[in-house]
């Protein structure tokens, strides 16, 4: 398994591919089992990993900061099950690389114990055809989400996501923002559900779904669904898609800059409170010029 | 330098907005336009700029004898020309920083090198001179800002970006007294000779802090009457029935129109 340098240099990384485990971390590996306990900031590399479910654990009040890289070459399946313990907290970051145009699944299950927290950023500069499903259970009180998601397509980019948040107790909180770009004839196809069952009142879940289509061919399609059967919770949803904001066009063209310069600029306006949340220099400056060559 | 409307025509949507405006203005010179709400007085300053939205009729606008007409947005800026907006928009995640570093990096020749520590210090003066607070640079660029704030923004921006033509259009609209004269008399330490200004304005107290040479008064898409500040108090005491008396000039009666009602059912 060859590992990206940029992963390497980082003191703690594991690597996983179809036969082979590398883990330079204090987490435990076993079985397809990663277990962290302690306060972590890990590179978790998947190289074509398309086995068995990938089952992670946050320990009890461990902090876990992950970034979870897949790359891959050939069509693959990745599931995932994630389990965050009594008071944990994990900030995960993902981003899917595929090697050369080429299809990709993945399943992701979270489940979130008593005042746990899951802060995901999802970054899909995915170039071919991607396939997201992900459950998000807050099973206990206080249990929180937050999700960014940056889905930038291009080309001839096939990307369809579900997103299905289950508030499972009283007081429990999800925030999900997508930040959808679509350029050539990019398709982004979004299923965004939150739904809160009755009993679980004070609860608190909200989406925001914005998107800029920048071609003709483009596309995005979202559609926010809310299950709520509670009275006394908060809860909001919405999509606003269109094109680049003419009056911000304008605004930036009386200040000399030329059109490229000016649709560039709102473009990385749109992306930046995502890539400003990645907290690594190198991932971001990535995901930066990942961004400008795609569109 | 000089920047020459010359019988300007202009519609939007078919309907003609600007009839006929002549308006020459030298470096060094300040014009005052004012006049009733909607008589085209926005209209003059973003047609100036090339806003798609209008369409030039007939007439022409020339920068140094040079016609602009055919320059896009972006052109016209390069040229010298500035507009400070009466709705300043907002670019959610675009600095201030680096909203005003790109638009001076793109006025530079090819192999000039925007010199940074130079930028940051001047930004930081101007933007201290309008009391803009810290962390301006960091800001999105109008977001969230008051409607002083995005005002004082415009002003900061000019006197960044060194025009050589800058509309003002409104500028007085959201300032408190305090900060009206600040921004008159930070504007009008920028008046001189490489800069000529274009105020738009319904009020006499703009006009206390920036001494107009020049008072215009536009009444339904012309300029119908050109003075000193004489007209300015005329104005304030009086408002503008008289200049329409004075030179026979007629409100443009729009006729009414039915929109018909819900329960009007056309048979056909």
């Amino acid at each position: 398994m060859k590992i990206p340098k940029y992963i390497q240099k980082n003191n703690a990384y594991i690597a996983l591919s179809g036969n082979e485990v590398i883990n330079q971390s204090k987490a435990v590996y076993k079985n397809n089992l990663l277990i962290f306990s302690d306060k972590e900031e890990v590179f978790v590399y998947l190289d074509n990993y398309s086995k068995d479910e990938l089952n992670i654990v946050i320990e009890e009040k461990a902090n876990v900061k992950l970034f979870l890289i897949s790359y891959n070459s050939r069509e693959t399946k990745i599931k995932m099950n994630v389990d965050i313990k009594r008071e944990g907290l994990l900030k995960l970051y993902s981003n899917f690389i595929s090697r050369r145009k080429t299809i990709i699944h993945i399943d992701r299950t979270f489940n979130l114990d008593y005042y746990s927290s899951l802060i995901l950023l999802n970054n899909l500069t995915y170039n071919g055809q991607l396939e997201l499903n992900e459950d998000i259970f807050l099973n206990d009180e206080l249990s929180n989400l937050d999700i960014d998601l940056l889905n930038v397509g291009s080309q001839d980019d096939d990307i369809h996501v579900i997103q299905h948040v289950y508030h499972k107790a009283k007081k429990t909180y999800s925030q999900i923002n997508n930040w959808l770009i679509s350029h050539g004839n990019a398709k982004l196809d979004y299923y965004v559900n939150g739904t809160i069952e009755k009993g679980n009142e004070l609860s608190n879940c909200q989406q925001l779904n914005k998107g800029i289509i920048l071609s003709d061919n483009g596309e995005i399609k979202v559609k926010p669904t809310l299950f709520i059967d509670e009275y006394n919770v908060k809860a909001s949803h919405g999509a606003a898609i269109g094109q680049i904001d003419e009056n911000q066009l304008f605004y930036l063209l009386s200040r000399g800059l030329s059109e490229v310069e000016a649709r560039s600029l709102i473009i990385s306006g749109y992306i930046n409170p995502f890539v400003n949340k990645i907290k690594n220099k190198s991932l971001e400056s990535q995901l930066k010029r990942k961004i400008s060559s795609l569109i | 330098m000089t920047l020459e409307f010359k019988d300007l025509y202009v519609s939007v949507e078919g309907n003609t907005i600007l009839k006929g405006i002549n308006l020459k203005v030298n470096g060094g010179e300040t014009h005052a336009i004012m006049g009733p709400n909607g008589t085209g007085k926005s209209t003059l300053a973003q047609v100036c700029m090339g806003h798609p939205k209008y369409k030039v009729e007939s007439g022409d606008i020339f920068v140094d004898g040079e016609s602009i007409i055919d320059k896009s947005v972006d052109e016209r800026a390069r040229l010298g020309i500035f507009l400070g907006m009466q709705n300043p928009i907002e670019v959610p995640g675009v600095t201030n920083f680096d909203f005003i570093k790109a638009a001076l990096q793109t006025r530079m020749e090819k192999g000039e090198h925007l010199r940074v520590g130079k930028f940051i210090l001047k930004f930081e003066s101007i933007s201290q001179e309008l009391q803009m607070g810290k962390g301006l640079a960091h800001r999105f660029l109008n977001q969230g800002f008051s409607g002083g704030e995005k005002k004082r923004n415009e002003i900061l921006q000019m006197k960044m970006l060194t025009p050589k033509f800058a509309f003002l259009d409104e500028i007085d609209s959201g300032l408190d007294v305090d900060a009206l004269k600040l921004v008159g008399d930070q504007v009008t330490k920028e008046k001189s000779s490489n800069l000529g200004l274009v105020l738009i304005t319904h009020y006499q107290r703009l006009l206390d802090y920036i001494v107009p040479d020049f008072v215009h008064i536009m009444i339904n898409g012309n300029i119908v009457k050109t003075g000193s500040l004489e007209l300015i108090t005329k104005i304030d005491q009086e408002g503008y029935d008289w200049v329409k008396k004075e030179l026979g000039i007629e409100d443009e009666g729009k006729n009414p129109y039915s929109l018909g009602t819900c329960a009007t059912k056309t048979m056909v």
